[in-house]
């Protein structure tokens, strides 16, 4: 039966008293919640426009739960880690893992060698370590990291390099490449992804 | 890697870094670049030859 059509309670001046209807018992109800306080329910409304009552645990505490995919999708890997090259023979990293996994990545780089250092992506589609073209017309996937930038670190993103703003699977790595023989300095590589 | 790695590294730990600012600051293992640069260097005004090496080749050396 719906609420307007019980009495409600009253107190000993047969004044209305502080109450609220119980529907399982199909009356009003004083309210007597902790300490002479009102009990209370706290509900939020969902996206879907439905109110429902807040979950506590047992210390009372909001009870609060991450859903979705997005959770911890974000991660950032020394790809090249202080490299002396000594040639011009490309080197490639590691196997990037779960590289096709993230949309967004940023490559920073700080070449200290005395020569310009080539950075391209190669993947294993045709089963060699080949570097990564895009568009029909080839455009080749690499940058070139200026010499001697011992305090000046390079952030590249997909607006230099555009395999880093797509998905795409096999083996990936990252290559680095001396443009001539260099004789002092480093190279470090860092790389950063996430889903966005 | 060279017989000389470790006496390059406590050279190398020896020596200090200089900002464009001008500011100085000490070598340090955790300073990773500028380790393998100036153990680079070290090579190189001795006459060692050596191969590409990263920091992680130099981690060994480090006991």
């Amino acid at each position: 039966m719906p609420g307007n059509t019980k009495t409600i309670v009253r107190d000993a001046q047969n004044i209305a008293a502080p109450q609220y209807f119980n529907p399982t018992t199909d009356a009003y109800e004083y309210a007597q919640g902790e300490n002479g306080g009102v009990r209370m329910n706290n509900y939020v409304r969902t996206a879907g426009g439905v109110w429902v009552p807040q979950k506590a645990a047992d210390d009372g505490t909001t009870l609060v739960q991450l859903t979705g995919s997005k959770a911890q999708q974000k991660t950032d890997a020394v790809i090249f880690n202080a490299v002396a090259l000594t040639n011009v023979t490309p080197v490639n990293s590691d196997a990037i893992p779960d590289f096709h996994n993230y949309n967004k990545r940023t490559l920073l780089i700080r070449n200290t060698h005395d020569v310009p250092v080539e950075v391209g992506i190669v993947n294993t589609m045709r089963g060699n370590f080949d570097r990564l073209s895009y568009g029909q017309v080839n455009q080749e996937q690499k940058v070139t990291i200026g010499a001697n930038g011992g305090f000046s670190p390079v952030l590249i993103t997909g607006e230099h390099l555009r395999a880093l703003d797509h998905i795409f699977g096999y083996d990936t790595r990252i290559q680095v490449k001396a443009t001539a023989t260099p004789t002092v300095g480093s190279i470090t590589v860092r790389l950063f992804m996430e889903v966005r | 890697m060279p017989e000389e790695t470790k006496q390059a590294i406590v050279w190398a730990l020896q020596q200090k870094v200089v900002d464009p600012s001008g500011n100085e600051w000490p070598l340090t293992l955790e300073t990773e670049q500028e380790l393998v640069d100036f153990v680079r260097l070290y090579f190189n005004d001795n006459g060692i030859s050596y191969s590409t090496f990263s920091y992680d080749d130099l981690l060994p050396f480090f006991n």
